[in-house]
């Protein structure tokens, strides 16, 4: 495993290689809000043998460039997903999405369709059905908050995004490591960018060409969800034709680090589709 | 599964028979299939409607490879390189000059 900054249209990337090279086609994982590359660290080594693994920290998040004004919304992270397969010399990959990572994914799928030969969408934003309400306040009190010091705003989303993980001393250890490139003003800063950003616009501006994506697709949904219900993974498998929907019983948001075992099962059947 | 899969998108081909996207879909299944002959076809009919950003071409010239049709492999991939470098896709356009040269150019 080794991992390396690409320069996509100015701005730094961090992604890490893994797998093996052979007949499969290549498989990007994406994560999602507010985490990074670390959410799939339990997957990768599940992949079946024989394909490239790129997992990537989208930018502003884990090792990659904070956003300082560039586009950090779901179109604007797929423009730079593409880059970066350019960069890669990646002509046609299985894209894996978590969170507003699988937003992405769909993008991709719908707006490049040629670029994306199999589609995995994990506990995914869909429709006009994201933000939840937590997020839609915490962004009517950007005003205020954007003035509080990191530490006061991030302790509140500590709390909240615990509520996403079944085991809290994994919850624990993990928050920590996402929230750590947030932990200084100017994480802070970045920090709000990412929320002004988090918008279903583009996943709502997508949804009557979802029945138009033709790669094999699976959908993966932890059943205890708090953020993004099941019910946007079974409209997911209703618009995209010959998709399947698994959902893991007592998991809630982070389904890659909490059956990681579940999620390379699926992907594995997948990517023999 | 890729049976299921091949006869799925063939129907989505004849019951959407304009929708160059189905068409992509159904010749990549008949790539994983081995049916070379069936993906060529398709995918000159996508690349006939459909704006392709190079990597279309790649694999109609992959599909030709097979079929021995090399000339016409060759000349798919002249034009993937003109579709990579048109939409930005440098690295694209680089492979497929490479594969040009492995096919004798």
């Amino acid at each position: 495993m080794r991992g390396e900054f690409v320069d996509v249209n100015g701005a730094r990337l961090y992604y890490y290689a893994a797998g093996s090279r052979g007949a499969g086609e290549p498989v990007i994982f994406l994560h999602g809000f507010p985490t990074s590359s670390h959410v799939w660290t339990e997957v990768v080594p599940l992949v079946p043998k024989g394909h490239r693994v790129v997992v990537v920290d989208l930018l502003g998040y884990g090792r990659s460039d904070r956003p300082t004004g560039r586009d950090v919304s779901v179109r604007g992270h797929a423009e730079r997903i593409i880059g970066l397969l350019d960069a890669l010399a990646i002509n046609y990959a299985a894209i894996v999405g978590h969170d507003v990572g699988g937003g992405i994914a769909q993008t991709m799928a719908v707006r490049w369709p040629t670029r994306v030969s199999r589609l995995m969408l994990v506990n995914s934003v869909g429709f006009d059905m994201w933000p939840g309400r937590e997020v839609k306040v915490a962004r009517a009190m950007l005003p205020l908050t954007r003035h509080l010091p990191a530490t006061w705003v991030l302790s509140i989303v500590r709390t909240d995004l615990m509520r996403g993980y079944l085991t809290s001393d994994r919850g624990a250890h993990s928050v920590e490591m996402y929230l750590r490139p947030f932990s200084s003003p100017e994480g802070r800063d970045a920090f709000m960018e990412h929320m002004m950003a988090l918008d279903s616009a583009e996943t709502k501006a997508i949804e009557p060409r979802l029945k138009d994506i033709v790669a094999p697709t699976a959908i993966l949904w932890g059943a205890e969800d708090p953020f993004l219900p099941v019910d946007i993974g079974r409209k997911l498998q209703t618009e995209i034709a010959g998709s399947t929907l698994s959902v893991v019983p007592d998991i809630r948001h982070f389904t890659p680090e909490e059956a990681p075992e579940k999620v390379a099962e699926v992907l594995g059947q997948l990517l023999t589709r | 599964m890729t049976s299921q899969r091949l006869d799925a998108m063939r129907a989505m081909v004849a019951k959407n028979p304009n929708n160059p996207l189905a068409r992509f879909g159904l010749a990549n299944e008949a790539i994983k299939a081995q049916l070379y002959g069936e993906a060529a076809e398709q995918l000159r009919l996508y690349l006939a409607s459909y704006d392709d950003e190079g990597n279309g071409y790649g694999r109609l010239a992959d599909a030709l490879v097979h079929l021995g049709q090399v000339d016409d492999a060759r000349e798919a991939l002249r034009r993937g390189i003109d579709a990579a470098r048109r939409f930005g896709h440098p690295t694209m356009a680089n492979e497929f000059e490479a594969r040009l040269e492995e096919l004798g150019e």
